[in-house]
């Protein structure tokens, strides 16, 4: 779909998509909505679908996201765990803020552990971070770099040894 | 010189007399020579004197090493437990695991539960309310089919009675070699033409009635 063409392209924005919120727990799995056109009571269960279901699916790329349109008679959410539990929410006349709040209280990761994750990741990310749970241990990893002198000799301009030997005086 | 990082129960001197506990330290060393040799015959008597301490100044580094301490030893409490949680965390066995699995999915049904029954208080209302004005929109379609089956009798029974009077007149097998001469015996003379308003004009009908009609 082109950029800023339909309803509300903010939805799309990286910026946008960045800022969701809802990150599940690893063991949740499919999420399903059921909400119902030109209902009152369905208004906030439609509009958590059209703004947050973009965030929550660029956010858990994992997890199956369903909606199914006008086949009950009040909305409400689904969520199917991993070990075949599955919990309903019911979001009868319920903002989506509220929907998003309660969602994000019982399936989603705390903000502690969410926080500790992107360190985590950063941490790993990071090219300029070298030793266990980082890209390289060394430089020399690195394709283009010159070897670490334990394994490859050094060129001899970088040495020492040839650079500052003196030719011998000739008699 | 070179300098010897350690850690030790040793602090320096002005602290002593305040009760400093272990704390880290950076001990400067001479390796001027080795440990083993003694001291030199010519300080072999030489006593230190003690450096001079200020009570004034004494008292008031007390207090900033007391705050000093304070937050250090909250400090190294709060990472200490951090990280034992987290090696705890990380050893837990297969059944403290599933254990804490059922709790979190305990609570988590629990906090629906609440959740569902605030809904339900609310969609119970709405539904019933939607259900009587179905029923109330249902009485009313009902009450207007019946009104309209009403109406519709009504005017069947008035076309009936219309039609009873029209009997009359109507041509049966009895009276239809009558009628039949009727027809037969009148004759109609179609020779006229008829204007924009509804008159008749041609040279078979009656001047007057033209002139009459044409003034209208």
């Amino acid at each position: 779909m082109p950029f800023m063409k339909g309803n509300a392209p903010v939805r799309r924005t990286l910026e946008y998509l960045k800022k969701g919120k809802l990150v599940f727990k690893e063991n949740v799995k499919v999420m399903t909505i059921n909400f119902n056109t030109n209902q009152p009571a369905s208004k906030g269960a439609y509009e958590f679908l059209f703004w947050h279901l973009p965030q929550i699916q660029f956010k858990n790329p994992n997890v199956q996201i369903l909606s199914f349109k006008n086949m009950t008679p009040s909305p409400f959410i689904q969520l199917f765990f991993g070990d075949g539990k599955r919990l309903l929410v019911d979001v009868d006349s319920r903002s989506r803020y509220d929907i998003l709040g309660h969602i994000r209280k019982i399936a989603g990761k705390p903000d502690d552990v969410l926080q500790a994750e992107i360190l985590t990741q950063q941490e790993k990310l990071n090219p300029a971070n070298f030793g266990s749970k980082c890209k390289r241990w060394c430089i020399c990893e690195a394709p283009g770099q010159i070897p670490c002198p334990s394994y490859a000799p050094l060129p001899k301009n970088m040495r020492g040894k040839y650079t500052m030997k003196k030719t011998p005086l000739e008699d | 010189m070179s300098f010897l990082s350690s850690f030790t129960s040793q602090a320096p001197k002005a602290f002593t007399g305040l009760g400093v506990g272990k704390t880290c330290l950076i001990q400067c060393v001479r390796w001027r020579k080795p440990r083993w040799l003694p001291k030199a015959p010519s300080k072999i008597f030489k006593v230190r004197k003690p450096t001079p301490i200020d009570p004034e100044e004494n008292a008031m580094l007390k207090t900033h090493f007391d705050h000093y301490r304070t937050v250090v030893k909250a400090i190294r409490s709060f990472m200490l437990t951090e990280d034992l949680a987290k090696m705890k965390k990380k050893t837990l066995s297969e059944e403290e695991k599933q254990r804490l699995a059922q709790q979190e999915w305990d609570w988590m049904v629990a906090e629906n539960y609440q959740w569902n029954k605030t809904t339900a208080v609310v969609r119970e209302a709405r539904q019933k309310m939607e259900e009587v004005q179905r029923k109330d929109l249902q009485e009313r379609i009902v009450k207007r089919d019946e009104d309209e089956r009403l109406k519709e009798l009504i005017k069947a029974e008035q076309e009936f009675l219309r039609e009873k009077e029209a009997a009359a007149t109507f041509i049966t097998p009895e009276n239809l070699d009558i009628e039949i001469e009727k027809v037969l015996n009148t004759r109609t003379d179609y020779e006229f033409a008829i204007t924009e308003r509804g008159v008749k004009v041609g040279p078979k009908v009656e001047p007057e009635k033209v002139s009459q009609s044409s003034k209208n």
